[in-house]
């Protein structure tokens, strides 16, 4: 009898230990067109992303909250991904200033300041691929590609701080469990984007555009 | 003719917990079991209820999204005051300056002048204009509207540097400012949590509730079947122990490892076995010996009868014999006499059988057991004046109900043996009379030879004897007759023998 006790026991805990929703992602996968600009002979192929960052994303940056930006350009073949392009910067908001200091990663972490959120989409979610070999087979035929935005925040001291506040709120019992938990108490937001990557023949392609990159920002001399 | 079957209806198996009736203890304590686990389960339930029910509540709160417009409107009217009081700052400096950028050309400017003209524009309100940091402006190509020093000669360069002419003035921090960062604290701290309310904290909160309140139920639930499982070994035990002494082991006793009640019960229990096991060898005692005084008067009866015929016949034969055969005369004497002692030995054995036939029911009347041991002790000195014959005495007060007569028998007969057995050397017997909680117990203690220890379990037997030869051999009656006296007293009487240490203890229970 005390078998059957201690299988029912064991069955009703199992059953009544619930495990709540998980951390999730939210991703969604929007389409947009790519464009080709030749200047000085060079074919570059361009995707711009500011019209699609999403409001979360945009609210993000805003924030004040340091962040993470990795725009990844990538093809699919034979199952696997293929990476074309990435762009990463890390943003960081001064709402007093009102000023976007960036630092871009993949240019030896140069380091700017920048005015406008369209100047900083310009040079953190705007993905500039020169066409090279990877590239040739889109040069004639056009294609799809896929592009991956994802905004991260970063932990900060900021964060770190509130997160604290938020443990403390808890009861001394729950304090270490809830911490272990709850995780890094950050909000991230990634979008998938289709990419239509139109054939790079005369009529397609739009000779005189102004793509002088990086105006109205000040590079930061000191690190 | 066919015979006519009629189908035979299926029997319903009964599930087994139904058709088994478990045995009271066992349904009890799953009542019990059943019953605290349903009422830890609700509780748990109710927990998680009140627990989902108070983040819900706090949801709402949570997702106000008047609170950041307001603050927001905060930061906003921060700001904007900053930039009202920036631009009033501005233009008095502009009203400074004027009459001297005309006169003097850029390159004379110097932060001793630029201080000046601060502290005459009241600068001083938002900062100690003497420790204001001042640097050379040197501006990127792509600034190309900063360089119009006339057309600009005062620019905001950021919200906290002004450049005035070529130089960068850095204002420290104002209260502004920290008011504004305070603020903006408050609102990046309610816009994460809002932000990851759903997504983090909440599921958190619920998670480390669920767990906790899960694991509590799990230690309680395994307490109680804990608690159950010992309390149905204990109970368990116990039948099988009452089960096995009344089935096949009458010895059986429990052992004083119980605690609570149960070892009230079980000390009962042993109690009770140990009366019973004595009543019970008690009424076998009485039973045999009953059966050896049937025995006994039957015996007595056959051979007393011949006995006097016999002794007629043979003084007839020898008093009728007229011969004048002198040898035949002294055969026919000798035969007489050795024929009349033979008799009288019979007559003396059926006396013995008689007397343990007869033996007379116990009359009880209250007498000092310490004057009966005294009696008997001045009998057997005289009888046995080579030994030391004592008495020793713990009782304060040694009265009870007995037969006196009988009991002086005994006691009697006791020290008889023991002198008999210490042989003709002096010797030392002790009597001696003691009390317990129940009982008065006199002992009397021998240095004899002792009893064999295979023999020690058959003394109280009718017609068993360790003494065959001697002046006075026994019949084998003399420790029986003590036995059944005292079973009829309600008390014992037993050996504990040893070479050189023999000790007979008769238990009287205190009346």
């Amino acid at each position: 009898m005390m078998r059957k006790l201690n299988n029912f026991a064991i069955i009703i805990t199992c059953i009544l230990f619930s495990i709540s929703s998980a951390f999730a992602q939210n991703k969604t996968t929007l389409m947009t067109a790519a464009s080709w600009h030749n200047k000085m002979k060079k074919l570059t192929l361009l995707i711009p992303l500011i019209e699609k960052l999403s409001d979360k994303q945009k609210d993000l940056i805003t924030s004040g909250f340091s962040t993470f930006s990795a725009l990844s350009v990538y093809r699919k073949a034979n199952g696997k991904k293929e990476l074309l392009f990435r762009n990463r910067c890390t943003v960081r908001f001064d709402t007093w200033e009102e000023i976007f200091e960036t630092s871009l990663l993949d240019m030896n972490f140069k380091t700017v300041t920048v005015k406008k959120l369209n100047t900083l989409a310009e040079l953190c979610l705007t993905a500039r691929i020169p066409a090279t070999e990877k590239i040739s087979y889109l040069i004639n035929n056009g294609g799809i590609v896929h592009a991956e935005l994802q905004v991260k925040q970063i932990p900060t001291e900021e964060s770190d701080r509130i997160r604290d506040w938020v443990i403390q709120q808890q009861s001394r019992v729950m304090q270490g469990l809830f911490s272990h938990m709850m995780g890094d108490l950050k909000y991230s937001e990634a979008i998938n984007i289709a990419v239509q990557v139109p054939s790079a023949k005369k009529k397609n392609r739009q000779k005189k555009r102004n793509i002088n990159i990086y105006p109205d920002y000040q590079e930061n001399k000191s690190p | 003719m066919t015979s006519v079957t009629t189908p035979s209806k299926k029997k319903r198996k009964l599930p087994k917990y139904i058709a088994q009736k478990l045995p009271w203890h066992q349904s009890w304590i799953l009542r019990g079991t059943a019953l605290s686990s349903a009422v830890i389960i609700c509780g748990f339930l109710a927990s998680v209820a009140m627990t989902l029910q108070g983040i819900n509540t706090i949801t709402q709160i949570v997702y106000d999204p008047e609170i950041e417009s307001l603050l927001n409107q905060h930061l906003d009217s921060i700001k904007e005051i900053h930039t009202l009081r920036q631009e009033i700052l501005v233009n008095r400096l502009q009203r400074e300056i004027q009459p001297h950028y005309r006169a003097q050309p850029e390159k004379h400017v110097n932060p001793k002048i630029i201080r000046r003209w601060l502290k005459e524009a009241n600068f001083g309100e938002i900062a100690n204009v003497n420790k204001i940091k001042m640097s050379l402006y040197s501006p990127s190509p792509e600034q190309k509207d900063e360089l119009d020093m006339v057309a600009n000669p005062i620019i905001w360069v950021s919200k906290s540097s002004l450049r005035i002419f070529q130089y960068i003035v850095e204002l420290p921090e104002g209260k502004t400012k920290q008011s504004f960062k305070l603020a903006n604290a408050l609102r990046q701290r309610y816009k994460l949590i809002r932000k990851t309310w759903s997504d983090q904290i909440r599921p958190a909160i619920i998670q480390v509730n669920t767990l906790i309140i899960t694991f509590s139920l799990i230690l309680f639930i395994f307490i109680l079947i804990l608690i159950a499982r010992k309390f149905q070994k204990r109970i368990e035990s116990l039948l099988e122990g009452f089960s096995i002494w009344s089935e096949h082991n009458t010895d059986y006793r429990f052992d004083k490892k119980w605690t609570g009640e149960l070892k009230l019960i079980t000390e009962q229990f042993n109690q009770m076995a140990n009366e019973v096991e004595i009543n019970r060898r008690r009424r076998l005692y009485l039973e045999k010996v009953s059966s050896w005084q049937i025995i006994a008067r039957k015996l007595a009866h056959e051979i007393k009868n011949p006995l006097t015929p016999i002794q007629m016949m043979v003084s007839q034969l020898v008093r009728k014999y007229s011969g004048s055969d002198p040898d035949f005369k002294k055969l026919l004497t000798d035969a007489q006499n050795i024929i009349l002692e033979e008799i009288n030995s019979l007559r003396k054995m059926v006396d013995n059988f008689s007397q343990f036939a007869q033996l007379p029911e116990i009359n009880l009347s209250t007498h000092s057991l310490e004057v009966i041991c005294n009696h008997c002790i001045e009998l057997e000195k005289a009888a046995f004046p080579q030994h030391k014959i004592y008495f020793v005495d713990d009782t304060a007060d040694s009265t009870t109900l007995v037969d006196d007569t009988l009991l002086k028998r005994v006691i009697i007969n006791l020290i008889k043996n023991a002198a008999e057995a210490s042989g003709n050397d002096p010797a030392e017997i002790r009597i001696k009379l003691s009390k317990t909680e129940k009982n008065y117990e006199i002992c009397i203690l021998d240095k004899g030879p002792g009893i064999p220890e295979d023999m020690q379990a058959r003394i109280f037997e009718a017609y068993f004897t360790t003494k065959h030869t001697g002046p006075s051999p026994g019949m084998g009656l003399g420790l029986a007759v003590c036995q059944k006296v005292i079973i009829d007293h309600g008390g014992d009487l037993t050996v504990n023998s040893k070479p050189g240490n023999t000790e007979f203890k008769i238990s009287i229970p205190i009346k």
